[in-house]
C-alpha cells in the first residue's frame, strides 16, 4: 500500500465512524472523526504530490489549503479547515464562561451541525478521488 | 466596544495602515480579513480582533481571532465565518483559529476576556472588524 493510499483508508474509515458515532447521538465525536477524515485526506493529496505531510495539526491544515487551492474545491477546503480546527478541541474538552457557566462538547455541537459537517467532509473526499 | 477596544490594539482595520513591507503572517491574514468581513461579517458579530498565536514564534501557522456579539451558538458563529474567511486563509496561508467568546458587553470586558484566553497582552493585536466602527459617519 502506498503512503496516499494509506492515509486515504484512514480517511474513509474515519468517515464511517463518524457516521456510527452519529448513529449513536455522539455528534461531538462523530464532529472529531470528521476532523480527523478531513486532515487525512489532507495526507493523501500531500503524498500524491510527494509533499512531506507536517506533524503540528495546524500545518497540516495549512498545506493542504494551499495544495487544494488550484482545484475548483479549494475555497471549500479552506472554509471547512477553518471551522473544524475552530471546533476541535471543543469537541474534546469542556469549557468555562463568565459566571462560572461550563459549557460540554456534546452541547457545543448540535447533531445537525455534525451532520453537515460530516456531509461536506464527504464530499471533499469525492471531489479529491480522482487525484489521490 | 470600539473605541475600548482600540487602547489595546497594535492596529485597528479603521483608522491605521497596515505594514506592507515586512508584515508579519498575522498582519497579513489581518488586513485580508478585515477586507472580507466589512462585507461578510455574520450579523450577530459585533466585533473581532486578531491576535498572533505565541509572542515568541514569529512563523506561526495559525493566529487567533476573538469574536463578540450577540450570538447564543457558537458552533454556528464558526461555521459562518469559516466561509467569510476561507479566501483570507487562502491568501494569507496563516490558519485563523476562531474563539467566540460569550457575554461580553464592554471593550475592557473583552480585553479582559482575551488576555486570559490567550495568556497573550493584546497591544500586539487587530481589530479586524468592528460593528459600531463600520456605522460611523
Amino acid at each position: 500500500m502506498s503512503l496516499n493510499e494509506a492515509y486515504r483508508e484512514i480517511a474513509i474509515r474515519a468517515l464511517d465512524a463518524a457516521h456510527a458515532a452519529l448513529a449513536a447521538r455522539r455528534q461531538e465525536k462523530a464532529t472529531f472523526l470528521a476532523y480527523h477524515a478531513f486532515e487525512s485526506l489532507g495526507g493523501a493529496l500531500s503524498a500524491t504530490k510527494a509533499q512531506p505531510y507536517p506533524l503540528k495539526h495546524q500545518r497540516k491544515l495549512n498545506q493542504f489549503v494551499a495544495l487544494a487551492q488550484p482545484y475548483k474545491f479549494g475555497r471549500a477546503v479552506a472554509a471547512l479547515a477553518i471551522t473544524l480546527a475552530s471546533l476541535r478541541n471543543r469537541c474534546l474538552y469542556p469549557e468555562e464562561h463568565p459566571g462560572g457557566v461550563v459549557t460540554v462538547p456534546k452541547d457545543v455541537v448540535p447533531e445537525s451541525l455534525a451532520r453537515s459537517l460530516l456531509s461536506r467532509v464527504g464530499g471533499i473526499a469525492r471531489s479529491l478521488s480522482p487525484y489521490i | 466596544m470600539y473605541e475600548d477596544l482600540k487602547r489595546f490594539v497594535e492596529y485597528n482595520a479603521y483608522e491605521d495602515h497596515f505594514p506592507r513591507a515586512g508584515a508579519t503572517e498575522y498582519q497579513v491574514l489581518g488586513r485580508l480579513a478585515c477586507d472580507r468581513l466589512r462585507t461578510e461579517a455574520p450579523s450577530t458579530v459585533s466585533a473581532a480582533l486578531l491576535l498572533p498565536a505565541r509572542r515568541w514564534e514569529m512563523r506561526s501557522p495559525f493566529a487567533h481571532l476573538f469574536v463578540f456579539g450577540s450570538f447564543r451558538s457558537i458552533s454556528r458563529v464558526i461555521t459562518e465565518l469559516g466561509w467569510a474567511l476561507a479566501v483570507a486563509y487562502q491568501e494569507s496561508g496563516t490558519l485563523p483559529l476562531i474563539s467566540p467568546l460569550l457575554g461580553i458587553r464592554t471593550g475592557q470586558e473583552a480585553v479582559d476576556r482575551v488576555r486570559n484566553a490567550a495568556r497573550f497582552p493584546p497591544e500586539r493585536g487587530i481589530i479586524v472588524y468592528a460593528e459600531d466602527a463600520r456605522r460611523r459617519p
